[in-house]
């Protein structure tokens, strides 16, 4: 009996979780203004349109 | 978003439902099945396993026969198997109550198992789980001489010593090769591995 | 000082109101990741290893045949549980850390938690692989770690599902990136699974083929519902930092997160195609695995479009090689893992090495070649200095892209032409491994290759924690910034 309680809870912990995620989601606007969520991931220190990684060179600085 | 609740119910159940159909059912229905009586012979089958060949799983699980050997026999709709000879019928969930775990596999380097207790004597299995490469022409089967214990003969042979073994590792004279008690209940498990008892869920299907 | 309550709660932590500098979050990830990565390389090394002599038996029967720890049924296991929690799973936790500190803007907190974590779960490992290996293993695929090793993982987990939380409350407010989603998703979703399938199998195993049905939905599920979020939470963060272009459609990842989601978890039945199960069960599987088309044709559509016209990228970024590699891998792992569902196909296939060709390009081709390229972007951040050798590292993808795709070719062809001997009642069993030997020695051959980049890497980063590379500049750009000039060899 024990371990169907751990599993039926287990499983009502995730698929709530899920769901009030879901809702917060919807709530706090994070499927609005999609294009600027894209972009969250820039700065001025790493702005769109510049690289961020390449080969190392052979010679130093 | 005023059907959000709406929406919610759609994800919680279809999410729910995977665990339900892939988790709680097997739990709740397949994992209780008991055996039933053999209407003919009056015997519970699936057969209870001798104390020897219950111990036999355990060998056959620490040593990972599994990855080579699947036991499972399906259904003629999906498949040759029962054309190929490896059982009269189909494997159900109750052929596999008194297994720990259902050793069903999903690789067939080597053949399957379901009803290979049908196929070779005691001795067979002992000289081919010591030298397969013999046994077999071309065998890629590894040997589980570790298995074995060679020893001098003292007096009489052992009862229990294999015979006619023909390959590098066959004893000198004087000497005989010996199963120890895991190798004796592998074999005894080996040999418990019939599924042709009739099943009133799994029919036999007549060959095409 | 901070009382621990303190260091729990959000509002009393100065730097969730002010910007931090990037270089900041990076250094204060720089333990447990690196500690993460480092035992993750150690245990790829060592799962190579296993897998070479697995392999090699498949074709030289006779080769170390004497003792029992080394004998096929073991070693086989151990290779699989050594890459899947030892390499792969470790490696992920790194790469997802560092991921989870970059989206939420904050330094990382509680590095004890995550330290204390690593120690546990290469314990874990070590404890699990040694049961293997001693006989131990109860044959349940996935899980053969013996139940004595599995709560030291579940602790080592239980930590970092609690550091995460306490990590995402501390997150700078705004927008919760794709990326986080996937990773907050895989995190809690993996302790279920395992949880789960621990109680179900190993602590009070049920009876009978149930336990199959258990046992693939745990496996599966590993699959699609911890390694792919952890895999794809990667692209979509490195892709478009690496050629600094957002994501083509953001609506798209959305959708194909949540199709993921609901759909994944009835696939696992599909390894079990004419197993002892009620026919729903199987048929219920084969539609999920077609209905995956989904999310992985949108992953597919968004990766394409956000690279179209960034493709030159491939030559001058380690990390955008070695990412789209896996990206690509990712979509043609899954639509033939959809093919391969459907029942007419099935019958050849199951039971070959055609599955173990399909496994590889998943859990290599994909994921871990995907963890390469986050390995190779990470690391730098975290030490300060630049990886030493360019030529390394175009050693290592070779050698790895190389290896693995004749690895999985091998095993495609073989395990088609061992499919169709089995399925013929002509034919004598013996000649289904026959057909399939050369391949076996090909395959071989190929993790001799994989084996090669994989001490290629190892060497390399060692090197890095040598600081053997000149020092970055300042914050985490590369020294030299001008790119249409430069022409590398590949």
């Amino acid at each position: 009996m024990v371990p169907a309680i751990l599993i039926l809870g287990g499983l009502i912990f995730l698929s709530g979780s899920a769901l009030i995620a879901f809702y917060w989601a919807a709530r706090s606007g994070q499927f609005r203004n999609l294009k600027k969520g894209s972009e969250v991931i820039f700065d001025e220190d790493e702005p769109i349109g510049q690289s961020t990684d390449r080969f190392p060179m052979k010679h130093k600085e | 978003m005023n059907r959000l609740p709406l929406l919610f119910l759609g994800i919680f159940l279809t999410f729910a439902s995977a665990w339900a159909g892939l988790v709680a059912y097997p739990y709740l229905k397949l994992g209780q099945l008991l055996p039933i009586t053999n209407e003919e012979t009056g015997e519970l089958v699936p057969p209870p396993l001798s104390g020897i060949a219950d111990a036999g799983q355990d060998v056959y699980a620490a040593n990972g026969c599994l990855y080579c050997h699947s036991q499972q026999v399906r259904p003629a709709y999906l498949s040759t198997d029962i054309a190929k000879g490896l059982g009269p019928r189909r494997t159900v969930a109750r052929d596999y109550i008194r297994s720990r775990p259902a050793f069903l596999g999903t690789m067939r380097t080597g053949p399957d198992l379901t009803n290979v207790g049908l196929r070779y004597s005691a001795e067979w299995q002992h000289r081919h789980l010591y030298e397969p490469g013999e046994v077999s022409k071309g065998s890629i089967m590894p040997a589980f001489r570790y298995l074995y214990i060679m020893q001098k003969i003292e007096g009489a042979p052992n009862a229990d010593a294999l015979k006619d073994l023909t390959g590098p590792h066959a004893p000198k004279p004087g000497y005989e090769v010996v199963p120890t008690e895991d190798a004796k209940a592998l074999v005894a498990y080996l040999l418990s591995l019939k599924r042709n008892y009739p099943l009133p869920e799994s029919p036999e299907e007549a060959l095409e | 000082m901070t009382t621990l309550a303190e260091s729990l709660n959000p509002s009393s932590s100065e730097q969730t109101l002010e910007k931090i500098e990037r270089s900041a979050i990076d250094a204060s990830a720089r333990l447990p990741v690196l500690l993460f990565f480092g035992t993750a390389i150690f245990w790829l090394l060592i799962g190579s290893l296993l897998a070479l002599v697995a392999s090699f038996k498949m074709s030289i029967p006779g080769f170390l045949d004497n003792e029992a720890w080394l004998t096929f049924g073991r070693v086989r296991p151990a290779h699989m549980n050594t890459v899947i929690y030892g390499w792969a799973s470790a490696a992920g936790i790194g790469v997802g850390l560092w991921l989870m500190a970059r989206l939420c803007r904050v330094a990382m907190m509680h590095t004890s938690l995550l330290i204390v974590a690593a120690i546990f779960w290469n314990l874990g490992v070590l404890v699990g692989t040694l049961g293997i290996l001693a006989g131990d293993s109860r044959s349940i695929e996935w899980l053969e770690f013996p139940g004595y090793s599995t709560p030291i993982l579940f602790i080592a987990y239980a930590f970092i599902g609690i550091w995460g939380i306490i990590m995402f409350r501390f997150r700078r407010p705004g927008h919760v990136y794709v990326s986080q989603w996937y990773l907050l998703a895989a995190f809690l979703w993996f302790p279920w699974l395992y949880g789960t399938v621990n109680i179900l199998l190993i602590w009070q195993p049920i009876l009978g083929s149930a336990q199959g049905a258990v046992n693939w939905w745990y496996a599966h599920n590993v699959l699609g519902l911890w390694f792919t979020p952890i895999g794809l939470a990667s692209a979509y963060y490195m892709i478009p930092k690496v050629i600094g272009r957002p994501i083509h459609s953001y609506y798209l990842s959305i959708l194909g997160f949540w199709s993921l989601a609901l759909f994944y978890s009835w696939n696992g039945m599909h390894h079990l195609i004419g197993g002892p199960f009620p026919a729903w069960m199987i048929s219920a599987s084969v539609v999920a695995s077609i209905m995956m088309f989904i999310p992985v044709i949108t992953v597919a559509i968004n990766h394409h479009m956000t690279m179209k016209g960034h493709f030159g990228g491939l030559k001058w970024s380690p990390t955008l090689r070695f990412t789209v590699f896996g990206a690509m891998s990712y979509t043609v792992v899954s639509f033939q893992g959809s093919l391969m569902a459907i029942p007419t196909l099935n019958q050849i296939t199951h039971f070959t090495h055609y599955t173990i060709g399909h496994s590889h390009l998943g859990l290599y081709a994909f994921f871990t070649m995907m963890m390469f390229g986050a390995m190779y972007y990470i690391t730098p951040r975290l030490v300060g200095w630049e990886w030493p050798s360019a030529n390394l590292i175009r050693w290592h993808f070779w050698l790895a892209a190389i290896g693995i795709l004749v690895m999985v070719g091998a095993l495609t062809l073989g395990g088609i032409i061992q499919g169709l001997a089995l399925y013929d009642p002509a034919v004598n069993f013996m000649n289904s491994m026959h057909f399939a030997s050369p391949f076996l020695w090909v395959r071989s051959i190929s993790g001799l290759l994989l084996t090669a980049a994989h001490v290629i890497f190892a060497v390399h980063f060692v090197m890095m924690l040598l600081q053997m590379g000149s020092k970055r500049g300042e914050p985490t750009l590369f020294a030299r910034p001008v790119l249409e000039e430069e022409t590398l060899s590949v």
